[in-house]
């Protein structure tokens, strides 16, 4: 499991995920990381395996704390608004976590 | 140059019969069929034809030269159009400057694809690099889950139920019912939307299009061409855009909105006069978005706009639209004016809307990762009245 990061122009500082060749406001080429380490959901569904192959996939739309909505596994069912907690595996795939109340 | 379309005529629209499961043979079999029904529609002949162009997800490896040497045609003006459901009005804006300009004078236009279950699956998980890297993974099954979504911030936005959209679908079916080529044409009660099994909340099977093989192809032509007595259609203006956004918005809008007063300017035509209307109706929603970017949700707002549609105030999708008759892949965004075109030519059979002449098209797709990057819209006038 990995940080999940967006780009970040170095210019201008809009933050765009996924990254672009070019920023759409500036027109510069450079970037660097920010990290995207939590977020909070702004949409989710449940996609239907209607085949019964996979099982339910829930799935959310993450406005992350640097700006930029992201695509996400969410873990378990929630609220509108919840926070989450962001991470990317190896296959590339966001992950949302809802943070365990100590 | 003034931006008209004179000099330019649709002289055909055609579709090959959608079918959900498909038929033996190729993409390129549904695309020829496709090609010839809407050449014998327009009365040419076959080596009259100096232009051609294509759009399909799946004829590859062919492409648009392919199809030329397998139709035998040798024209001067060629196109191969990969922007799926913006692909029929790019290519018919560049086709009528082509022919306004000499370099054809008779263009035909083919979309569309064939699938097994296969194709599609492969399409939707590697339809950009985008969906390849980051939608793939999470085993989403395409965009039914961002357009629910999607639906889900627009229901939030707009005070809209279930029921809301549902009643989009059910308007459209109607139509269906009056459209023999239409993969489903029994009447739909809200119960049957309200109680259908659901795909991505809160989106249920009567929110998405039924995939399936077919093919729509137009005819394009200098005017000069055509006899005086077939029926054709002119174009009044042409509005498209793309990546208008940079995915830096909601998705609620589409370019549409900041595009359509200009565009109703140069067609010297109002949404009030629209006799007939062809949104892109991929989900509910999206027929929604684009009817209030293209202005006819200005008295009244969202909720009268769907009673309108109801009531068959606005003529909308009355082929019963892709959520009804089919999203044949590429064709999906010809459908809709192959529909307008079949309305202003006044051949619609028993969906005919009586003495139709002015009808609007929009077009809307490539998910790039939350919503569509492209939007276009046509204004048309027929001249089947006269």
């Amino acid at each position: 499991m990995n940080r999940l990061f967006i780009s970040c122009c170095s210019k201008c500082g809009l933050k765009l995920f996924p990254s672009r060749y070019l920023c759409p406001r500036c027109g510069n080429d450079s970037w660097f990381e920010e990290p995207a380490e939590w977020g909070t959901v702004s949409a989710m569904t449940v996609e239907r395996d209607l085949k019964g192959t996979f099982g339910d996939r829930m799935l959310a739309s993450i406005e992350t704390q640097a700006g930029p909505t992201v695509i996400a596994q969410l873990e378990a069912g929630c609220d509108i608004g919840q926070k989450v907690e962001l991470a990317i595996d190896t296959d590339q795939r966001i992950l949302a976590r809802i943070p365990s109340r100590i | 140059m003034p931006n008209d379309f004179q000099n330019v005529a649709i002289a055909a629209g055609t579709e090959v019969p959608y079918r959900r499961r498909p038929p033996e043979g190729t993409t390129g079999d549904v695309l020829a069929h496709a090609f010839q029904t809407a050449l014998e529609q327009s009365g040419f002949d076959h080596h009259e034809v100096d232009g051609f162009g294509v759009a399909s997800f799946t004829l590859r490896p062919d492409n648009a030269i392919d199809m030329a040497w397998r139709l035998g045609i040798s024209p001067r003006w060629i196109m191969d159009d990969s922007n799926g459901g913006a692909s029929a009005i790019n290519m018919l804006q560049h086709a009528a400057r082509a022919i306004q300009c000499g370099d054809a004078s008779v263009i035909v236009l083919v979309s569309g694809d064939r699938f097994d279950k296969a194709d599609f699956k492969t399409l939707v998980e590697n339809y950009n690099l985008v969906t390849r890297t980051y939608l793939r993974p999470l085993k989403n099954g395409g965009p039914n889950a961002l357009f629910a979504m999607l639906t889900q911030r627009h229901a939030q936005k707009f005070k809209l139920s279930r029921s809301d959209y549902g009643r989009i679908s059910i308007a459209q079916r109607a139509w269906a019912t009056l459209n023999p080529g239409a993969v489903y044409r029994s009447i739909l009660s809200l119960d049957d939307y309200l109680n259908a099994p659901m795909v991505a909340d809160p989106l249920c099977l009567f929110d998405c299009v039924p995939v399936v093989t077919g093919a729509n192809a137009i005819v394009l032509a200098r005017p000069d061409r055509i006899p005086s007595k077939h029926a054709s259609v002119a174009i009044r203006a042409i509005a498209p855009s793309y990546n208008a956004d940079n995915q830096l918005g909601d998705g609620l809008q589409t370019a549409l909105a900041t595009l359509s007063p200009r565009m109703w300017h140069e067609a010297e035509a109002s949404p009030a006069e629209m006799d007939v209307i062809s949104v892109y109706d991929d989900y509910p929603v999206m027929a929604l978005i684009q009817l209030a970017d293209l202005g006819f949700a200005e008295d009244g707002g969202i909720g009268r706009l769907i009673e309108r549609v109801e009531e068959r105030d606005l003529s909308v999708n009355t082929s019963g639209g892709q959520l009804s008759a089919g999203q044949a892949g590429a064709a999906a965004g010809m459908h809709g004016l192959v529909e307008a075109i079949t309305q202003l030519r006044h051949q619609a059979g028993e969906r005919q809307i009586e003495g139709a002449r002015l009808a609007v098209v929009s077009g809307y797709g490539m998910v790039n990762y939350r919503y569509g990057m492209c939007a276009s819209a046509v204004v048309l006038e027929g001249n089947a009245g006269r």
